[in-house]
């Protein structure tokens, strides 16, 4: 049901039900669903709760920081609905980080800096690709190595950061900064989430190529057997994963100012945590652009709503461990409401 | 056989079971007589199951009583179930594989010495003449998982016996024997009916039923229809009270009108065959027969290239087709349906549309974008040519019964207007209206021109279907007949690998 | 599952990584008993060390090892420099083994050490409990062991700061430059990492040394937790700052956490000329750039990791040649400004090397 988000519904049978029940079924029945209520009602609380939450500032700085997890995921999601992973995204913002500084610094210009980070992403993605594919090993395992030895290029190439040296002004609007400021201020990480949210959402709901994603992860057997390049698109989906990462990481460098070789420490588990509660599964063939997004937003959300009302900001880690479990059990729930085994 | 007039064994009255939307079964009343064969058959979703799961304890009834042996009984769990002597035989057996034959017979309950340890040497004997009584001969410190699944069966039945169960429950418990041990099977059947044992048994092969059964109970749509004696009633009879309409004919066969040569397999070799050639024409229905393990299931897998071709050519219509690419295979107008719906058709969580269309997504795309309203609309025409049940084109598959799964699958290919259909039993574990259905689309298909290679192990079909059969055994093609030479016996003796058969025969 | 287990060796190892970027003394050693007069002269020993002038009847290490946890770090980067030239200055052959924040191998490195022969082992501990028992065996066949960042049990002495009169210092100075500059009040963020005693010690130093200046004047508008990295405190102290849009200093555990802080509130177009930003550490270029620039970053505690390697150095000949130390051996730390910075670091082709004699002369009395 998931994997057509943009299909109209359509029953060859009679169907008897009013709009309105099926759209309730439908709000209920689907993991966006749910999660999009549990965001409203969240977010109604917090602007009971506190003065600045609802304000244009707070909410602009709230997406920037979702933008980061929200872009990294819509690759992670492409991936894991093929039934792979990636768990070097993490270390990619550190290693993509210091290398697109260093390019930076030597260039002085911003087009060059986000090449080197897209160019790091790249070929990172290709290596997991060449590994997970070509040697048949699982990419939990490729990438879980992957993620030290990208660790370990950044540690290498740079002692603890590559501070900012170039000094150009355009660089940390790339963060800060907003291409539309009427009517309302949107940042550019959040355009940036947008823009890509809608070439990525399009792909995969209205192009073979994401319908061919869809039945690799679903059945990879029967996806071959039907004619669909598998390993082609698990690569292309690996390489595009690694540049969104990459391209987070340019975002981050951004903001902090600084290419930072500790950069990205338990970021991947903030990424999958988010694919996962947004409705894919580890087993593949499901989830969707808009639930990785919701529970982005979700996520951002709890740990802002941490900070403004001035609890422990420790609870931001645990945070991400139980939006693991809540999209487990939602899922659980789900399949058990509709009776699936 | 059955001594009528003893008291039964087990008796449903007014037995009913509902799910969430869904009657399963509504007020079923029942009985099984001692020393009684007792068929139930009916399409998937009929209400077999439901009914084998509460006599067995795994589900409770909302409403109506069981009485065993003339006592009321209310299990609350399998366990309650086995206490009262009732045993369940299932598809997917339930041995410990690394354990050997006598530990898996006595499992929970082995014979003790007097210091409370377990007695080997009487865990063995006692195995031992459990196993002599069902006519077997199998050392009982084999480990189960080296015995053949034939002979893990009986195992089962031998822990049944050891369990003093007196009544057996059987589901689908020819879907995966040869011939042969089909034959031994029932003549253990037959054993325990001689011991005054009751048994259930489940099956969708209506022949095998009139060979064994004493009565038969119809299922349809969770309505018990009828209960018979088997010598009162036919194959077309209990077909139209399971589908709930006359089939008039299972096997629709128009006359062939064959056309050119266009599928020409050449001294092709590959996993599990060798040296096949064959062709087939325009119009034609070429059936492969063989026993499981033959080599059928790999002859699709091996000219469409989802599997390596070590040896041969194929080519179709003139056109050489690539070893080991399906993409070539499909390319050039061939299409392969295998065996096994979910594990390499289906792709279950998406939708029955995109499972349809899976295969031919180029036919509605340009440059990869995809245009659903064509998608949605040619789907739509296949769902009602091919009557496929679902509550709408977004359903996701895996929610279709078997039947429909398998037209989905047929939908698949039939988009692409293939030119030769490449089909390894596609009626395998589906229920009769939809095999039915089956056979009628690929008359269709044949008398619209395509070509149709039909691999199965079921002689019915493929005597039915067929323009001209081959039988295939050890992976090697050992004899072909016309449509009107061809008969079950003369396929049969093909087939048989000697050494297997021979020994049932003699034993 | 092996997910599971890795998922949680990572925060583990975040919570050792930060143990190790901040190179802190728990002053939770026995401390009721002030150091006896041998252990002062010895301590006054190993300050007044001269490669140039050995003592009479002394002799040298030969091998000197460092077992680090975290080499990776700019702080160990400039400490194990340190050590080297200070090795290099007396002749002694120095060796390291990095442990990479594995306890493991932290402790195999220490046998490797042992069994190739040091003299003096360098210790830093990647976790100071589970490392106890494996220093208190190799200390009892004699082996002067020196620590650094963290005392374990066994070590013969440890070399660090004082983390809280460090900060107290640091948090006097901001108090002065909220009086002279901005308007007397201070709305305190304190990017901090609750974890880590040593990190709390800073933290609390800071208030304590604010509020002996500004009194009532000083509120902390909110403590964060930002983990000693760069991106945590970021993205935490954005949150913070759009709550308290009124922040004017924003304390930080070490020199990330202060920069961190500091670009989210750039980032939210706060008024930069209203802003005090005060570090810990300065051990980097980051640091050292941010003061000489001019920014809002004007102050940080400085640790001289340069001139806490050659410490350890020295103090493992003092050691070897049987002198008693005291448990805790108090390394320098200043508020260092744009003023001062020349005054202790030189800079030259981009690079800044400390000035030793300038930073030996810091005074540590009254401290730990």
């Amino acid at each position: 049901m998931s994997a057509e988000i943009s299909t109209p519904a359509r029953s060859v049978g009679a169907s008897g039900q009013s709009s309105l029940q099926d759209f309730l079924r439908r709000l209920f029945g689907s993991q966006e669903g749910v999660l999009f209520l549990i965001v409203a009602v969240l977010w109604l609380y917090l602007m009971s709760r506190s003065d600045v939450f609802f304000t244009q500032r707070n909410i602009g700085v709230m997406l920037s920081q979702v933008s980061m997890i929200a872009i990294t995921g819509f690759g992670m999601t492409m991936l894991m609905i093929a039934r792979e992973v990636d768990l070097s995204v993490g270390s990619m913002q550190a290693f993509a980080g210091v290398t697109a500084m260093q390019a930076l610094n030597e260039s002085h210009s911003l087009i060059v800096g986000l090449l080197a980070a897209l160019a790091v992403g790249a070929i990172v993605g290709a290596i997991n690709a060449g590994a997970t594919l070509g040697l048949k090993i699982s990419s939990f395992i490729v990438t879980l190595a992957m993620m030290q030895i990208v660790r370990g290029l950044a540690y290498t190439s740079t002692n603890a950061a590559v501070q900012n040296e170039h000094k150009l002004a355009s660089f940390k609007k790339v963060f800060n900064g907003a291409f539309i400021e009427n009517p309302v201020r949107i940042p550019n990480p959040v355009l940036t989430m947008v823009i890509i949210f809608i070439i990525f959402g399009l792909i995969l709901s209205r192009t073979t190529f994401g319908r061919s994603i869809y039945a690799i992860g679903g059945n990879p057997e029967a996806a071959a057997l039907s004619g669909i390049p598998v390993n082609r698109i698990k690569a292309i989906c690996f390489i595009i994963t690694g540049m969104l990462a990459a391209l987070s990481a340019f975002m981050l460098i951004a903001r902090m100012n600084s290419g930072q070789n500790n950069a990205g420490f338990g970021f991947e588990l903030q990424v999958i945590g988010s694919v996962l509660l947004g409705g894919a599964s580890l087993a593949g063939g499901k989830g969707t652009l808009v639930g990785t997004l919701l529970a982005a937003v979700l996520l951002g959300t709890v740990n802002n709503g941490i900070v403004l009302l001035g609890y422990n900001s420790n609870w931001q880690t645990a945070v991400v461990g139980l939006m693991i479990l809540t999209a487990v059990f939602l899922d659980t729930m789900r399949r058990r409401m509709t009776g699936q085994s | 056989m059955a001594t009528t007039t003893s008291a039964p064994l087990l008796t449903l009255a007014g037995i009913r079971k509902e799910f969430p939307g869904v009657v399963a079964l509504a007020g079923v009343n029942f009985e099984l007589l001692p020393g009684e064969v007792h068929a139930l058959v009916g399409e998937n979703g009929a209400g077999k199951s439901t009914m084998i799961k509460i006599i067995s304890g795994l589900y409770r009834p909302d409403a109506g009583e069981m009485a065993v042996g003339g006592e009321v009984a209310e299990f609350r769990s399998p366990a309650d179930s086995i206490a009262r002597r009732i045993k369940v035989v299932y598809q997917e057996l339930d041995l410990v594989p690394d354990m050997s034959v006598a530990e898996n017979v006595f499992l929970g309950g082995y014979p003790k010495t007097p210091r409370g340890l377990v007695d080997w040497a009487a865990l063995n004997s006692r195995t031992e003449s459990l196993l002599a009584e069902l006519g077997l001969d199998i050392d009982p410190g084999t480990p189960v998982g080296e015995l053949r699944v034939a002979e893990q069966q009986l195992v089962e039945i031998a822990r049944a016996l050891s369990q003093q169960a007196q009544i057996v429950i059987m589901d689908e418990p020819t879907s995966a024997l040869s011939p042969g041990e089909v034959d031994r099977l029932f003549a253990v059947i037959e054993q325990l009916q001689q011991r005054g044992v009751g048994i259930i048994y489940v099956s969708h092969k209506l022949d095998e039923i009139f060979r064994i059964a004493d009565r038969v109970t119809v299922f349809r749509d969770g309505q018990l229809v009828t209960t018979t004696p088997i010598a009162e009633t036919s194959i077309q009879q209990l077909v139209t009270w399971m589908v709930g309409r006359e089939l008039s004919d299972l096997y629709p066969k128009s006359p062939a009108v064959i056309g050119e040569p266009l599928l020409r397999v050449s001294n092709v070799s590959g996993p599990g065959i060798y040296d096949l050639s064959l062709t087939v024409h325009a119009g034609e229905v070429v059936g492969i027969f063989g026993l499981m393990g033959a080599g059928i299931n790999s002859v699709g897998r091996v000219i469409f290239g989802a599997s390596p071709r070590t040896a041969g050519q194929v080519t179709l219509a003139g056109q050489e087709v690539g070893a080991g690419s399906p993409g070539d295979a499909m390319e050039k107008g061939l299409a392969l349906l295998t065996e096994n719906r979910k594990e390499d058709g289906l792709v279950l969580p998406l939708s029955v549309k995109n499972n349809m269309t899976l295969a031919s997504l180029r036919k509605f795309a340009t440059f990869g974008w995809l245009w659903p309203r064509q998608e949605i609309k040619e789907s739509a025409d296949y769902v009602n040519r091919l009557s496929i049940k679902t509550p709408s084109l977004r359903q996701q598959v895996r929610f279709l019964s078997g039947g429909n799964q398998q037209k989905v699958l047929m939908a698949r290919w039939m988009m692409r207007d293939p030119k030769v259909l490449l089909l390894t039993e596609p009626t395998r574990g589906i229920d009769v209206g939809s095999k039915a259905e089956i056979y009628r689309l690929i008359d269709e298909m044949a008398h619209r021109g395509l070509g149709i290679l039909f691999m199965s192990t079921e002689i019915p079909e493929i005597l039915g279907i067929a323009d001209r059969i081959l039988v295939m055994r050890e992976g090697r093609i050992v004899a072909a007949f016309g449509r009107n030479e061809a008969t079950q016996e003369r396929l049969v003796a093909a087939a048989a690998s000697d050494l297997n058969d021979a020994i049932v025969e003699a034993g | 599952m092996t997910k599971q287990r890795n998922r949680n060796r990572w925060f583990v190892q975040i919570g050792f990584a930060l143990a190790a970027f901040l190179a802190f003394s728990q002053i939770a050693i026995a401390q009721d008993s002030s150091p006896t007069a041998a252990e002062m002269e010895g301590d006054a020993m190993v300050r007044s060390m001269d490669p140039s002038a050995l003592p009479d009847g002394w002799t040298l290490p030969e091998k000197v090892g460092h077992v680090t946890n975290y080499l990776v770090h700019e702080w160990y980067q400039n400490l194990t420099k340190g050590e080297q030239a200070r090795a290099d200055e007396w002749g002694i052959s120095f060796s390291i083994n990095d442990a990479n924040l594995d306890l493991e191998t932290s402790l195999a490195a220490v046998d490797d050490l042992v069994s190739q022969g040091v003299d003096v082992l360098n210790f830093t501990p990647v976790n100071e409990e589970a490392s106890g028992p494996k220093i208190t065996e190799v200390a009892a066949t004699g082996l002067p062991i020196i620590c650094e960042s963290s005392p374990t049990a066994g070590c013969t002495t440890l070399v660090s700061i004082d983390d809280y009169a460090a900060g107290f210092k640091v948090g006097v100075w901001a108090g002065n430059y909220v009086n002279e500059n901005l308007g007397g009040q201070a709305v305190v963020l304190d990017v901090g990492l609750p974890a880590l005693t040593t990190t709390v010690a800073r933290s609390t130093g800071f208030w304590d040394g604010l509020v002996s200046v500004l009194g009532d004047n000083a509120t902390l508008a909110q403590s964060v937790d930002g983990q000693g990295l760069k991106d945590q405190a970021v993205t935490v102290s954005a949150d913070a700052l759009t709550a308290h849009p009124d922040v004017n200093v924003i304390f930080g555990i070490n020199d990330d956490s202060a920069l961190g802080g500091m670009q989210s509130y750039e980032a939210a177009g706060l008024d930069m000329d209203a802003l005090l930003v005060v570090g810990f550490g300065c051990e980097g270029n980051a640091c050292k750039d941010a003061l000489a620039e001019g920014s809002p970053y004007k102050v940080s505690a400085a640790m001289f990791p340069e001139y806490q390697g050659r410490l350890l150095i020295d103090a493992g000949i003092v050691a070897f040649n049987g002198v008693e130390l005291p448990p805790h051996l108090i390394a320098p730390s200043t508020p260092i400004t744009a003023d001062n910075l020349g005054d202790f670091y030189t800079l030259e082709d981009g690079a800044y090397s400390a000035n030793f004699d300038a930073i030996a002369q810091i005074s540590v009395e009254g401290e730990s």
